[in-house]
């Protein structure tokens, strides 16, 4: 129909390769959109500073659920260095999409939880 | 409908938040702007003279509107400033609110007083009010912005009157559709927006009933609210003059002065138009399984429901239809804890809505089940 319901989209919206928990991970962090209510957890496990694992569960729309999916198999072999440094050009360039301001906040919501749970986790000293 | 230029390409559902403006209001706006713009209460030269005279005609238009004096009309920015200004004026006291309310009258509230809540139950569609507690102000909207539900506003006054405490009523939904009488209500305070009658944004109005401006200090101080000012000391200016510091936007109230004129004409037409479009709705919504809240009491023609697809995702592939409906919480969080739901999808009608607005909804609704659930 669109841009935006572009078939991979949905794809990654409706079969997520990266959904799950893991277990004993080395950050978890969750975070939620209060203005439409969309909810993210993000699983990561690291090895020699840079992320091996990652998955997470959440609910929400579309354009998050998919941003989520897509972003966790970008992350694979980053360096938390280099995931923190992302900026929003990066993620709606990933995405290919041109999204309105309200719908930019959606798509945002994956790193910004991530980011996040790198910050929480560089503050608690890097133990591995 | 040829008042209304925009509607005309636009299945525009979500008048809850604002409404669209006629062509009427829009020459009123120009009129003034090109022939009279002047400052308000201060330039004694013939444009001044008029600007302060359509601020004045408009007070008394509102006045009328309510069955209020003029000299219980403040102009405000919009609801939530009329709110912030009871409640931010009032001394600390105990609140009575209820779960429906929109966060501009729930936050300033919960900031500034003790408040204790009215739980909505959403089986019969009623809020439990427990008269026995005790309270010193009901403040309580008159209609819901999320279900549409009406509240017996003029009952519940009744009962915070016998208790002797004071009545705040949030009108800005019911406003555009159904006349109030404060007297009849029996309120000591009602906020409502311009912007959700037809009217331009940045324009509100306060009633305050006479015996209780006492009891409010204003909330913003500076010129045109002051009696006497010495180097020593101010003097407040007595009335609703108070709560008015600071230029207003006078073209906005010359643009609602237009705009209560409109309602005027139109009121009785338009809430019959509102109700059969919110009936055929709510028919459409059980031919798909939709499942809405609310409607099973006095409702106003807003609707909220929820279907298997997320409503931001619903919002947007509606806007290929040109359909606008609103999704998220409305401002309306302490609700949605109670639906058990963070976000839905909301119509809400005004007068030159359609049943082809309707139809585009629902056809929409379709497609994006398909798009999505696939
Ligand atoms: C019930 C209710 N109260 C208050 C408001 C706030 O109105 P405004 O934003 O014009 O101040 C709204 C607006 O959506 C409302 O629906």
């Amino acid at each position: 129909m669109d841009e935006l319901y572009r078939e991979v989209l949905l794809e990654h919206y409706k079969n997520p390769q990266n959904s799950g928990k893991l277990i004993n991970p080395d950050i978890v962090q969750k975070d939620s959109n209060p203005l439409c209510g969309d909810v993210v957890e993000f699983y990561l496990r690291l090895k020699e500073g840079k992320v091996t694992e990652v998955s997470f569960e959440g609910k929400g729309c579309v354009i998050c659920m998919a941003t989520s999916d897509i972003l966790s198999e970008k992350f694979k072999g980053m360096s938390l260095d280099e995931i923190q440094s992302m900026q929003r050009e990066e993620v709606l360039d990933i995405l290919g999409l041109n999204l309105t301001h309200t719908r930019v906040k959606c798509a945002m919501l994956p790193l910004v939880a991530v980011k996040k749970g790198i910050i929480e986790f560089k503050s608690k000293g890097e133990k591995k | 409908m040829k008042d209304f230029p925009i509607v005309q390409e636009l299945h525009y559902l979500d008048n809850a938040a604002t409404t669209q403006r006629p062509l009427q209001l829009v020459e009123a706006m120009k009129d003034y702007t090109l022939k009279f713009n002047a400052n308000a209460h201060r330039g004694i030269y013939s444009i001044g003279e008029k600007s302060t005279e359509i601020v004045e005609d408009t007070r008394k238009k509102v006045a009328n509107w309510i069955n209020a004096s003029p000299e219980e009309i403040v102009f405000t920015k919009g609801t939530t400033e009329a709110i912030n200004i009871v409640a931010r004026g009032l001394k600390k006291s105990k609140i009575y609110l209820t779960q429906l309310e929109h966060h501009a009258n729930f936050v300033p509230w919960q900031q500034f007083h003790e408040v204790i809540i009215a739980n909505y139950d959403e089986n019969t569609d009623k809020v439990n009010f427990d008269f026995e507690k005790e309270f010193d102000v009901l403040a309580t909207t008159y209609m819901s912005n999320v279900t549409g539900s009406i509240l017996p506003v003029k009952e519940l006054i009744r009962k915070a009157k016998e208790k002797r405490a004071l009545a705040l009523v949030d009108a800005a939904q019911v406003i555009g559709h159904k006349k109030i009488d404060v007297k009849d209500l029996g309120c000591d305070f009602l906020a409502f927006s311009a912007h959700k009658m037809y009217g331009p944004t940045g324009v509100g109005v306060l009633y305050i009933k006479k015996e209780v401006q006492e009891l409010v200090k204003p909330l913003i101080y500076g010129g045109n609210m002051i009696k006497n000012v010495t180097l020593e000391k101010t003097e407040l200016a007595q009335g609703i003059q108070r709560f008015e510091a600071g230029t207003m936007d006078i073209a906005g109230i010359a643009g609602f002065n237009a705009a209560l004129d409109y309602l005027a004409q139109n009121i009785e037409n338009f809430s019959l138009n509102e109700e059969k479009l919110t009936c055929y709705l709510l028919e459409k919504l059980d031919e798909q399984k939709i499942k809405y809240f609310g409607h099973k009491n006095s409702s106003g023609p807003v609707v909220s429901f929820v279907l298997d697809v997320h409503p931001h995702d619903v919002s947007t592939i509606l806007d290929r239809y040109n359909v606008c409906i609103r999704a998220g919480h409305h401002c309306a969080q302490p609700l949605m804890q109670c639906l058990g739901v963070v976000a839905t999808c909301r119509v809400s009608f005004a007068g030159y809505n359609t049943k082809e607005d309707v139809d585009k909804l629902i056809q929409g609704l379709k497609e994006a089940r398909r798009v999505i659930n696939g």
